[in-house]
């Protein structure tokens, strides 16, 4: 008999999320195992049983979305506000503990959440540096601050990102942790091998997600990499591995920018 | 201001709306599985088909949507065990004590949920998810790698670092 399959191959098997050979050779396995028939079996039984209610399910997740696109809409001046809006209409559900809402958190020393309480900071605390620039602000209890390099930051500490470009190209920001590790932050949760995220036009953006500092301790960077080409996993990594080696700036990236700010965590 | 998107609201909820018909079966498989609840299973569906919508522009797993929705499902749900555990430190003693006291008989299934708490105690945010996605929601080594953007090897080497604490948590080793 062959080898078992994963649960979540399975999981691909059910929805025919595979290709053909591979769906052909895994129900040749399952006629011969009944180990994985029964693991199939409880997926297709959890499957059907969320989909009882797929339209009450459905319809719920509607009108989430059409609250928080109503949000979207409105957040001009004060995009901090409107989330928070989106936020509390969602608080309606019964269940209580998802108050802080979340999306996919990503980091080994991060936590992304969106952000309800910043406020709009003033333009001039990053410096704009021709071409790009990147900032950080931070907001621990009811204070906010813009990160300055070599910063001391502690658990708890929210950060928000924001840069400054004099023409349109692709973003990625990543977290290197005190060992080494590298985080992905925007695109939102993206893993390393992303484009980066297209910043469509020259001026000055602010991230809406906001992340959320864990316990760990050292020293760590965040990194902005700003291309007018798409990136690709080797720029970002190459980047990254220099940062870790030399932990200095200047930085210089052909045909881009890259800037990063250090802190402490303690 | 923000940043600009790069699909107009209508696409992006469409896309939402249609992954969800097809998916939130098996992501609600893989909620109650960590969360051995069905209701917040439900909320956590929930919560991450609202994430994956705001996430969309950022999507670049290649051709299926499975493994992201996964990775924000397991985040979702890991993030509302702690969230609860902060809120209510007494529900997880509790839930530690009843593990506790409980003799060998009591698989790692039942006390998943009690087991990732405790884990969160011991290991960074990152440790927890790969020991999730491996032993909780059944990925082998090359899955996991596939959706951390990582090597195999590098996945192998974290699982051998953390199998001792795996096996102190009756975490089982389903298909790998
Ligand atoms: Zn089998």
């Amino acid at each position: 008999m062959t080898e078992c399959f994963s649960r979540f191959t399975l999981v691909r098997f059910h929805k025919k999320d595979l290709t053909d050979e591979t769906h052909q050779r895994i129900q040749t396995h399952l006629d011969e195992c009944s180990r994985c028939r029964d693991v199939l079996g409880e997926i297709q039984t959890n499957d059907a049983a969320y989909n009882r209610n797929a339209t009450a399910h459905s319809k719920r997740l509607m009108e989430a979305l059409a609250s928080e696109i109503q949000s979207e809409n409105a957040a001009d001046s004060n995009s901090a506000v409107s989330k928070v809006v989106a936020i509390s209409s969602r608080k309606t559900k019964k269940n209580v503990y998802i108050l802080i809402p979340l999306a996919a958190a990503a980091a080994l020393t991060l936590a992304l959440y969106f952000l309800p309480y910043f406020k709009s900071a003033p333009l001039d605390e990053i410096t704009y540096k021709g071409g790009f620039s990147a900032g950080i602000i931070a907001k621990r209890a009811d204070e906010q601050f813009t990160v300055r390099p070599n910063d001391v930051l502690r658990e708890n500490d929210a950060l928000r990102f924001r840069i400054q470009t004099s023409g349109a190209g692709y973003l990625y920001i990543m977290n290197i942790a005190a060992n080494g590790e590298i985080t992905g932050l925007c695109p939102f949760d993206a893993p390393l091998n992303s484009p980066g995220y297209l910043v469509d036009a020259a001026g000055e953006h602010v991230l809406d997600e906001s992340v959320v500092l864990d316990n760990s301790i050292g020293t760590e960077q965040i990194v902005f990499v700003f291309h007018s080409q798409p990136l690709s996993i080797d720029l970002i990594q190459k980047h990254a591995d220099d940062i870790i080696k030399q932990k200095t700036l200047p930085l210089k990236l052909r045909g881009g920018h890259i800037q990063f700010i250090q802190f402490e965590k303690k | 201001m923000g940043f600009p998107t790069m699909k107009t609201v209508a696409e992006r909820t469409k896309t939402i709306e249609s992954l969800h018909r097809r998916y939130a079966g098996v992501i609600f498989d893989l909620c109650v599985r960590i969360l051995k609840d069905s209701a917040e299973a439900e909320d956590a569906v929930q919560e991450t088909f609202f994430s994956a919508f705001r996430a969309l522009d950022s999507f670049t797993y290649g051709d299926s949507h499975l493994p992201w929705l996964y990775r924000i499902g397991t985040n979702v749900c890991l993030k509302m065990i702690r969230t609860k555990k902060r809120k209510g430190a007494q529900l997880s003693d509790n839930i530690e004590a009843t593990a506790a006291a409980e003799p060998e008989n009591l698989t790692g299934r039942l006390s998943i949920r009690a087991q990732l708490q405790s884990l969160m105690e011991k290991l960074d945010e990152r440790n927890v998810q790969i020991l999730t996605y491996h032993y909780v929601a059944g990925m082998n080594q090359q899955e996991v790698a596939d959706m951390l953007g990582i090597s195999r090897r590098a996945v192998v080497k974290r699982l051998t670092k953390l199998k001792e604490i795996a096996v102190q948590h009756a975490l089982e080793d389903h298909h790998d």
